[in-house]
């Protein structure tokens, strides 16, 4: 491959398509909301956590953010990793010359407040912000940690569905004919699967973690996508342009991906956002029903489950819901946004 | 003076639009009277205001930012611009009725024919259901569909665009209107069924005495058809008159040099006149003479930003300051006379031909039944042998689906061909492009192009001209640096008639005529010895038109190129091809010299689409229609394919002649008896 000077202008079209999803402040504002709300989510650790960031103990800097201290390091008789919230520790660190600093919130996903005076669920309170889930565990934390689990998830599934499908279906409208016909009839009988039971069934056959949860939704999503991609390239391989290219002597390969695949991308693209948000509440779902991941993963879903059996506790239902429908909301403007500036039958 | 009383009068009429680029003055006071019974053509190149001038007349507009500063639309002394849109309801269909230039899309897809036609009188006329189906059915039998009953029931997409154009006609005639607005109503149609549509509309005018605009480009169309004319241009008036006025005499620049533009089947051969620049955006008008800056003969005053008003010149009326009698503008520059191409060498075959295509065939299999089993076949092209020779244009002509594309791009291999041979002659080898191997395809490549029919759709939007261009040089000239292939791309587009800087810039950005002199750069830069011109100019409006076939046959002759020059339009191939093959459902009926197939046809298909193009001579008449449509390639009549539409078959059997053969076996392409030329048929 010889290389392109390395001018890369954006083309006018994108910059004009760029332009116009700038314009439309819904989506532009909730595009930047979200992207703050990640950031936060991505840097749960400093922010939430039971380890101080930066511990100051006779004279020596210790960091239990990164480290894993014994808890003989501060005074304790045990060699056992260092327990910041143990009030023996707590007082051999606020001691003369000693200190410790917190993140803003002193708790992370999996550690039970020990608080012997705390009936879990406990409301929010200084030391829960948000208060503790039935085990004791800090809301907040767990949220934090559960949207960038849920993100993540929402993301690496559509962005690897999205990709099977794209190869799938560019080969069956490009080609056409026989190999489109046997492909087609393959994915019709694999749609016609129960999709969610079929997840249920494996997941309880295998160990359910996130990688193998992620396997199974793609397995079963892929066709969604595949399915627009194909008609795209069916109707891309007849036109002018694309039979041009290949009177030049432009390969298959070249034509698909240099040709066609850009105009499909648009209806891809526009279609992101709200798989995004299908597969994240997939997961909480999964979760909620108790085929998802495991305790102690921190889980949105496990929340709403704990929230339905602990009705008095107010603060589980109201944070838990209040969460998943920010992000719902913030994804979904987004996407009616990109819909808005993309498809070509809304703005005729 | 008037014979006839006045139906509709628009008088200063002005329709603006409010766009993200600014305000467009698409109709910009127009004022013109129309009378019963007569036929008033509007003509003018796309971009002009023609069908934003019909549409505001039928009040079809429905987007907001639209506005009539000025103006009004008398029918019958009443105002249709001061209407309610319900009131407006009841004029437009019943007494104000339209067509379009696509008829598929014209009518609703999902409505048999008989309701469609029904609509308008249901609504209208408040017809019973019954009687509105008797009157569209008389209707169908009055525009000569046949077998109307079979066709009252069906639905749209069965017929033909011919049949589509009848229904829709039909649909627009049923409550008998008193105006029927045709826009461009024969465009998208062969020139066969043009034929038909026109005199159709013709014969209907004059039994119903409605009044006619016809709204159209083709000034050939306006010669056999209109009473009156009116040419446009950038949203105003430039000239009206009779039609035998305006045609035979025109006096405004734009008229004249747009009447040397089109290029005609009889007469001289002659390097047509182009037209420089293009018609601006209509956004971007002046407020003085629009045509200034591409009339060539404007003085300071045509700069200034006093528009001239309809001055009147004999009969015709003329917004020119030529024709300012207080001051008429003198010019300095004497005419130019229009040059003749040197009567083209009629070349004998030197040479090795570039191309030899011996009996090739794509068939492409009819299947039916779940288990998709082949039926039939359709032999969109069936046995065809041609040669053609380098420096020569062999055009390809004939009705839409007779499979001449389809030949083009077979040779391409763009369509896979079911038998026969396509030997390419390079330096240093022959080749059979269809049996070859593909990475020797793809090698041979660069020695043959194709250009297509719409520019917009041959760029790929989101490329750069200078990445359009490179693509193909970067595959066969892989060892050039990227600052000589910059060179080169730049030196293409000088050759083609661009600037070099066109480079950085994108398809959106260039009209339709600059776009395919950037697809033809894409494809000489390749140095190729054969072009395909798939229609390669039936887009473009003439004036660009003559440019785009001008600067091919420079390049044909710098550079030796073969052009195989598919179209439907018999004054182009006049122009540019010195062998035409004519072909009907995949076959080849005749062929020979340019000339002699234009001026003596023996094939009675090629003397029918030769006798259906509207020419502009006086006195030429609507031609006598050839019958019917290209029957369905599925299941082709037996014997000769043409005789159920044969007038010569009909004509001998009405003399009691011996037609059997006609039906019962296929001629062969064999040498006729008047010229050189070959012809498919028992008798020519």
């Amino acid at each position: 491959m010889t290389l392109e000077k390395p001018k890369h202008r954006i083309s006018p079209e994108t910059r004009r398509k760029l332009l116009a999803f700038k314009r439309q402040r819904m989506g532009y504002y909730s595009s930047i909301v979200l992207l703050i709300l990640i950031v936060i989510s991505m840097a749960s650790e400093v922010i939430s956590n039971s380890q101080p960031l930066v511990v100051r103990y006779q004279g020596q800097w210790f960091y239990p953010i990164v480290h894993t201290y014994s808890d003989k390091t501060f005074g304790g008789i045990f060699d056992t990793p260092a327990d910041y919230h143990d009030p023996d520790t707590k007082k051999e660190l606020s001691a003369e010359g000693n200190f410790a600093i917190w993140p803003i919130n002193r708790w992370d996903y999996k550690t039970i407040n020990p608080n012997p005076g705390l009936q879990h669920p406990s409301p929010p309170s200084s030391e829960n912000f948000l208060g503790t889930d039935d085990r004791g565990r800090d809301l907040l934390a767990r949220l934090l940690y559960g949207i960038r689990i849920s993100v993540g998830f929402g993301v690496a599934g559509v962005l690897i569905y999205t990709i099977i499908g794209i190869i799938i279906g560019a080969i069956q409208g490009y080609f056409g004919g026989w190999v489109d016909m046997i492909i087609q009839r393959v994915i019709e009988i694999w749609d016609s699967l129960p999709y969610i039971y079929m997840l249920i069934i494996l997941a309880s056959l295998f160990e359910p973690g996130l990688g193998i949860l992620l396997l199974l939704l793609a397995l079963f999503n892929w066709t969604r996508v595949q399915d627009y991609v194909r008609i795209d390239f069916f109707k891309a391989r007849n036109l002018d342009y694309v039979k041009a290219a290949k009177a030049l002597g432009v390969s298959d390969v070249g034509i698909m991906m240099r040709h066609i695949l850009p105009n499909a991308l648009t209806n891809i693209i526009i279609r992101l956002p709200f798989a995004v948000i299908g597969t994240i509440e997939a997961l909480v779902s999964l979760d909620y029903l108790g085929f998802g991941v495991q305790s102690p993963t921190p889980s949105i879903g496990e929340l709403f489950k704990q929230a339905q059996s602990h009705l008095d506790a107010w603060w589980l239902l109201l944070f838990t819901g209040g969460t998943l429908l920010v992000l719902t909301l913030l994804v979904t403007n987004i996407g009616f946004t990109i819909l808005d500036t993309l498809d070509p039958r809304r703005n005729g | 003076m008037r014979q006839n009383p006045m139906i509709l009068k628009v008088d200063n009429l002005r329709t603006w639009f409010e766009t993200t680029a600014g305000k467009a003055k698409a109709v910009d006071g127009v004022s013109f009277d129309l009378e019963k019974g007569r036929t008033l053509a509007v003509v003018g190149e796309s971009g002009c205001g023609k069908t934003v001038l019909a549409t505001t007349i039928m009040r079809l507009f429905r987007r907001p930012g639209v506005s009539h500063p000025s103006g009004q639309v008398l029918y019958n002394n009443l105002n249709l611009l001061d209407l309610s849109p319900i009131e407006m309801e009841a004029i437009r269909g019943r007494h104000i009725a339209m067509i379009f230039q696509e008829p598929m899309a014209a009518l609703n897809p999902v409505w048999t024919v008989r309701d469609q036609i029904a609509e308008p009188m249901i609504r209208h006329l408040k017809a019973s259901k019954d009687s509105a189906y008797r009157r569209a059915l008389e209707l169908l039998e009055e525009l000569g569909v046949p077998s109307p009953d079979r066709v009252m029931t069906t639905w749209p997409h069965t017929l033909s665009g011919g049949m589509r154009q009848r229904v829709a006609i039909a649909m627009a005639l049923a409550c008998k209107p008193d105006i029927l607005i045709a826009d461009e109503p024969t465009t998208a149609l062969d020139v066969t069924v043009q034929a038909q549509i026109l005199r159709l509309i013709r014969e209907m005018q004059k039994s119903l005495g409605m009044a006619t605009i016809l709204i159209t480009h083709d000034l050939g169309v306006v010669n056999e058809v209109a009473d009156d004319v009116m040419v446009m241009y950038s949203g105003r008036v430039i000239e009206k008159g009779l039609t035998k006025d305006v045609l035979f005499s025109p006096k405004h620049p734009y008229t004249e040099k747009l009447l040397a533009a089109v290029p005609v089947i009889s007469g001289d051969r002659k390097l047509l006149a182009s037209i420089e620049g293009q018609v601006k955006p209509a956004t971007a008008f002046v407020d003085g003479c629009r045509f200034a800056d591409r009339c060539g003969d404007a003085g300071p005053r045509c700069h200034e930003s006093t528009a001239p008003d309809l001055y009147s010149s004999g009969t015709q009326q003329v917004a020119c300051f030529k024709y300012d009698s207080k001051n008429p503008l003198k010019t300095t520059a004497q005419k130019k006379s229009v040059e003749h191409v040197s009567a083209k060498k009629k070349l004998p075959a030197i040479g090795k031909p570039i191309l030899d295509l011996k009996q090739l065939k794509t068939w492409f299999p009819v299947q039916a039944g779940i288990f998709r089993s082949v039926v039939g076949h359709v032999k969109a092209v069936d046995d065809i042998s041609l040669k053609i020779y380098p420096g020569q244009t062999l055009a390809l002509v004939g009705e839409s689906g007779c499979g001449k594309s389809t030949l083009g791009q077979t040779i391409l291999r763009l369509i896979d061909a079911t038998s026969g041979e396509a030997i390419l002659s390079t330096d240093a080898e022959l080749t059979d492009i269809l049996k070859t191997d593909r990475a020797h395809l793809r090698t041979l490549r660069k020695e043959m192009q194709i250009i297509f029919q719409d520019p917009f759709a041959s760029l790929n939007p989101r490329f750069s001209v200078r990445e359009i261009i490179d693509e193909g040089l970067k595959i066969h000239a892989p060892s050039l640096g990227p600052d000589e292939r910059e060179k080169r791309i730049g030196d293409t587009l000088e050759e083609v008639g661009l600037p070099r800087d066109t480079m950085y810039r994108y398809p959106h950005e260039f009209s339709g005529g600059q776009r395919q002199r950037i697809a033809i750069a894409r494809a000489i830069i390749l140095k190729p010895k054969l072009l395909i011109l798939d229609e390669a100019t039936s887009a473009l409006d003439v004036s660009i038109q003559a440019q785009v076939l001008n600067l091919l046959q420079e390049l044909q002759q710098k550079l030796g190129l073969a052009y195989i020059f598919i179209t439907h339009n018999l004054g182009v191939v006049r122009y540019i091809a010195d062998h035409v093959a004519v072909m009907y459902l995949g076959k080849i009926v005749e062929f020979g010299a340019a000339d002699d197939i234009l001026h003596k046809p023996s094939h009675p298909y090629t003397q029918k689409l030769i006798a259906s193009v509207p020419e502009i001579k006086i006195g030429a008449e609507l031609p006598e229609p050839l019958e019917g449509d290209v029957p369905s390639p599925v299941k082709p009549p037996s014997g000769c394919t043409f005789h159920p539409r044969c007038p010569l078959m009909k004509s001998k059997d009405s003399r009691g002649e011996n037609v059997a053969s006609c039906s019962a076996q296929a001629p062969d392409l064999r040498p006729s008896s008047g010229d050189s030329a070959l012809v498919r048929c028992h008798f020519a």
